[in-house]
């Protein structure tokens, strides 16, 4: 038998292999050196049966190296055929990611939830309570024991919805306002506590614009020992500063009355927007108006009940369509109540 | 009020330019909503609030205020009123005051011989300045007067008068009286009035009547001021729908003490503008010495209340500038503080407070944080789920809806006025927001009808009170959740949105660790007027556990018709209140089984009207622990509108054991079971 040339056989291997494009040639390939009838490899290990034992060693050694060889670089090479197959189908593939998504259904958060969501988280982490009442009232809860006595003009503050008392009796009415609450908790509850409570009230106003006949306040109350009206500046500051996000926030007091708190302010924020220099939102004032507040008034403390030479309390209130109107530029608070998907869908 | 600037000048030194004067006055009293110039005076827009109202509705009372602020005293001095010592009050007229609650002071003079005629210039311009229409220089003396003092006054003209005998008795019952202006107004016995011997002269405190008018040929008049009780003008006031700048100081309590110092400046107007002589003496039927109200406080009072280091010597000197006295008692450190008689507001330490607060200026007021326990907030569960459930609900693809709490005539006339328990309002703002609503789902069908218009589908939900009352009177106000979904387009007998609705409160409740709610048919003969808005073959109730929650289902094609909405809508309505109670935040974890499932199939034939949840309840019965799952895969129903034929039902039921692989055999003994459940039944098992 004549000589075995392995580096020749070595090199036509590694041509052959260049050559290789497909999953099909390799395996042509692959049968061509290792067909158990035909295969190169069969037949050098066949024909050196009969060789001396050195040259058997020697040939063995060297076949053996090469159909180690051969069978890696298979595998190398099926390897990288496979991945240049998902290379090529994925450019196959390639979409425009520009056409427009999928349609799913997506619910939207009515703006005045994120207001009193915001507000409330706020009032929340300071450690206040929410508190809740019912939106139809007695006349007590929502005049007399907040200091509004019957046939006062202080009562024509809030114009009122009177339910029919043909109806349901005497006396009811759609509260005017969410101190309502401030009385039934206390009632319930004894200082010190913090609370806050967001909720609808109703006012017989003819709407427009800037008017509703109903909308939701927020209010929060603190009852504790030492009390005064510093720290209702300064819980007031704090908020709006979480409020607005703007840390640049001031608040002022304006006197004011409300017949549940005295002394009672008006409560004016710096505009956020031109932060005090004057602009249109805020009319060229620098401040804009947002809500009353003041240390409760002894006679409401008193009708809940309340030891006033021991604990002295200060409430704020305001109303969350004219924050909601403000930050997010709505110009008409009606908007607000016409669950039209256009204006929710933005939210 | 309108205020004049130059009036203002009259009476105190003002250096200070008109904004400077609003601005002074909107950070220390009142707030200033605007400045009109008028001709060479400026007009200044001041909203008295009610506390106030009683001492600053006027002229002087404004002055006060900026007497305090600027530390400048106001120029003011009450006239000395020369009588006609030969003249006896007592022989022109006589005051009979039959209700001394109502009418507890009532003071007044007489002037014989004046000349009605004209207002000179300056009072002239006076009054238009502020909007008020000149009548003749008696009438314009008493306007010019209250609008100084604040002291609503009237003149009548005493030859008018029934032998000078005036009364002040309530009024006959419908008795009518043409006030100044021309109206008339039919009184009853409630309504207190000046009268003499016939007929009612004036309506007390809030306008004058034509018979006793000053006009051009009055030569005496009788000239009044008088207090009145608040709530009795307020009462009168707003029953005749008659407001006036009189009835508006009345209401608001006017300092008894104002009205006889009042009546000395109307006739010294008077004798200036139109001459005459004043009769001697004064009526006055309550001429007694009137207690100030007098305060007990401490400097540490007002300290404590404001929370600022203001000095006693500054508190004592802002009280001083508001014309208080302040004197010691007998106890250390206790106060008394003699109240102004006008400021009839100021009758406990917090009132002083406030004085103090907003002279010092609460700009000078600075923010301290509070020192305190720190306590976490107490979870409000109603608060709390409230967003949970809108969370859950926006997932699903539903928006936030608010709407109105009324509802009107329209919506009631959708039910043929048939819906019971609705509660009206007394004083409704328009028909159409006339009854609290009893459901929310008749703003969410008008919401459904409204955006169709414009987009192809909708989901929407809405978490809000509803109100209703029973026959005794008992006011019912609940929260629910209700929801309404539809597409502009949909298959004419499709259910498709009803079972989407239900699979959407499927993952709802499953969110809210609630398991095991499950529906059972509607009954619409309910008397409860709210069935009326559901399909009668499309609607169930719900329940969780045993307890009825709601309704779902689409709604009646008569509401639909009504509503004018052209498409199917499925929609939910749940007591919310119910469902917090129930929600569970324990969720029920079961181990994964570590070994395989075997899923058989199975095709059951049953009667049209047999219940799906009937018939998987009893393969669930019978499957036991090891049917880890029923689930129903097909329908099939070959001619949907002939009830007689058969439904197809075809399941996967899914075993598998927590402990050991089971067996075909296991499997198969169980599925006998189930094979012979179903033939009790007399349904049929295709296979």
């Amino acid at each position: 038998m004549k000589d075995i040339d392995f580096d020749k056989l070595k090199k036509e291997v590694e041509a052959e292999l260049q050559s290789i494009k497909t999953q099909e040639e390799i395996e042509n390939f692959r049968l061509k050196y290792f067909s158990r009838k035909s295969g190169v490899l069969n037949d050098i290990l066949k024909s050196i049966k009969g060789l001396s034992i050195e040259k058997k060693k020697e040939y063995g050694k060297f076949a053996n190296q090469l159909k180690i060889y051969i069978e890696n670089e298979i595998e190398i090479k099926k390897e990288s055929l496979k991945m240049e197959h998902i290379k090529n189908l994925e450019e196959e593939e390639k979409i425009d990611i520009t056409a427009p998504g999928k349609k799913v259904f997506s619910g939207h958060i009515h703006p005045l939830t994120h207001i009193i969501r915001k507000s409330v988280d706020i009032f929340e982490s300071m450690g206040f309570e929410v508190a809740s009442g019912p939106e139809v009232e007695t006349e007590f809860y929502n005049f007399d024991a907040l200091n509004i006595p019957a046939s006062h003009p202080s009562r024509d503050m809030q114009d009122t919805f009177w339910l029919d008392p043909k109806t349901v009796g005497p006396g009811f009415l759609m509260r005017t306002q969410t101190s309502s609450v401030q009385v039934r908790y206390m009632e319930k509850n004894n200082p010190p506590f913090r609370i806050v409570c967001p909720g609808r009230v109703f006012r017989k106003e003819a709407t427009d614009a800037t008017h509703e006949m109903q909308f939701y306040q927020i209010e929060c109350l603190v009852v504790a020992k030492d009390m005064s009206l510093v720290h209702l500046k300064s819980v007031l500051e704090l908020f709006f500063k979480k409020l607005l996000e703007n840390e640049k926030i001031k608040v002022r007091f304006r006197p004011s009355y409300f017949p549940f708190v005295e002394p009672g302010v008006e409560v004016d924020v710096i505009c956020f927007k031109c932060l005090g220099k004057g602009c249109p939102l805020c009319k060229k004032t620098g401040w804009i108006e947002i809500g009353g507040a003041g240390m409760v008034h002894p006679k409401v403390l008193d009708s809940a009940k309340i030891d006033t030479s021991e604990f002295k309390g200060f409430a704020f209130g305001m109303g969350i369509e004219r924050v909601a109107m403000i930050k997010y530029g709505v110009g008409d608070v009606r908007l607000f109540y016409n669950t039209d998907m256009r204006m929710l869908k933005q939210f | 009020m309108k205020i004049s600037y130059n009036w203002l000048k009259e009476h105190i030194d003002l250096k200070e330019k008109p904004e400077k004067v609003a601005d002074i006055l909107t950070m220390h009293a009142f707030e200033v909503e605007g400045i009109e110039k008028f001709g060479k005076d400026y007009i200044l827009d001041v909203d008295i609030l009610p506390n106030r109202a009683h001492d600053c509705l006027s002229h002087i009372g404004v002055a006060r205020e900026l007497e305090a602020l600027l530390k400048r005293k106001i120029n003011f001095k009450l006239p000395k009123i020369k009588e006609d010592k030969k003249l006896k009050i007592s022989d022109y007229i006589s005051v009979n005051v039959k209700d001394a609650k109502l009418c507890p002071r009532y003071t007044a003079r007489v002037v014989l011989n004046v000349k009605v005629g004209p207002s000179p210039k300056w009072l002239k311009d006076k009054l238009e300045a502020l909007g008020q229409n000149s009548i003749n220089n008696v009438v314009d003396a008493a306007n010019f007067v209250m609008l100084l003092m604040g002291q609503p006054l009237h003149a009548f003209d005493l030859d008018k008068i029934e032998n000078g005998k005036i009364i002040i008795a309530k009024a006959k019952d419908k008795e009518t009286i043409k006030t100044l202006g021309g109206e008339k107004y039919i009184l009853d016995n409630a309504v207190l009035t000046i009268r003499d011997n016939k007929d009612a002269l004036a309506i007390v405190g809030i306008k004058g009547g034509v018979k006793a008018e000053i006009d051009k040929s009055t030569k005496n008049i009788i000239l009044e001021s008088a207090y009145f009780e608040p709530k009795n003008i307020r009462k009168t006031s707003k029953k005749l729908n008659l407001r006036t700048e009189s009835s508006l100081r009345f209401e608001n309590e006017v300092s008894p003490i104002l009205c006889r110092k009042s009546l000395d400046v109307i006739v010294d107007v008077v004798l200036n503008v139109a001459g005459g002589n004043v009769v001697s003496g004064v009526i006055d039927t309550a001429d007694k010495k009137y207690e100030k109200t007098k305060v007990i406080f401490s400097t540490k009072d007002i300290r404590d209340i404001i929370g600022i280091e203001i000095s006693d010597k500054d508190i004592l000197s802002i009280l001083k500038r508001l014309n208080f006295l302040v004197s010691k008692s007998n106890k250390k450190d206790i106060l008394i503080a003699e109240v102004p008689f006008e400021r009839l507001d100021i009758t406990l330490k917090e009132d002083l407070a406030d004085e103090v607060a907003r002279i010092y200026g609460y700009e000078n007021i600075k923010a301290k944080p509070i020192e305190a326990e720190l306590w976490p907030a107490e979870r409000n569960n109603d608060y709390f789920y409230s967003n949970k459930v809108r969370d859950i609900l926006v997932g699903l693809g539903f928006s936030d809806a608010y709407n109105y709490s009324f509802i009107g005539e329209k919506e009631i006339k959708i039910f043929d006025n048939k819906y019971t328990g609705l509660i009206n309002l007394l004083n409704p703002l328009s028909e159409d927001k006339k009854f609290l609503r009893p459901s929310l789902l008749f703003h969410l069908l008008n919401n459904t009808h409204e955006n169709l218009k414009h987009q192809k589908s909708i989901r929407l939900f809405e978490l809000g009170e509803v109100f209703s009352v029973s026959k005794t009177k008992d006011i019912k106000e609940k929260k629910m959740l209700a929801g309404v979904l539809a597409y502009k387009k949909n298959k004419k007998e499709s259910a498709e949105s009803f079972y989407e609705i239900k699979g959407i409160l499927d993952v709802f409740f499953q969110k809210l660790g609630i398991s095991d709610m499950w529906l059972n048919s509607f009954e619409k003969s309910s008397i409860h007027p709210h069935c009326l808005f559901w399909h009668s073959g499309r609607a169930a109730k719900i329940n969780i556990g045993n307890e009825t929650i709601g309704t779902i289902g689409e709604i009646s094609h008569l509401i639909l018709k009504k509503m004018d909405i052209d498409t199917r809508v499925a929609a939910f309505e749940m007591d919310f209140e119910k469902i917090i109670q129930i929600i569970n935040e324990e969720y029920d974890y079961r181990p994964i089984s570590k070994f395989p499932a075997v899923t058989r199939d199975i095709a059951i034939l049953t009667e049209r009207n047999t219940k799906i949840a009937d018939v998987q309840g009893i393969i669930e019965e019978v499957g036991g622990q090891l049917l880890i799952d029923v689930e129903l895969f097909d329908i099939y129903e070959d001619d949907k509108t002939n009830a007689l034929l058969p439904k197809s039902l075809a399941f996967h039921l899914i075993f598998q054991s927590q402990e050991k692989t089971l067996s075909d055999k296991e499997v198969d003994e169980l599925m006998k079971n189930i094979l012979k459940a179903i033939a009790e039944n007399n349904w049929e098992v295709r296979v």
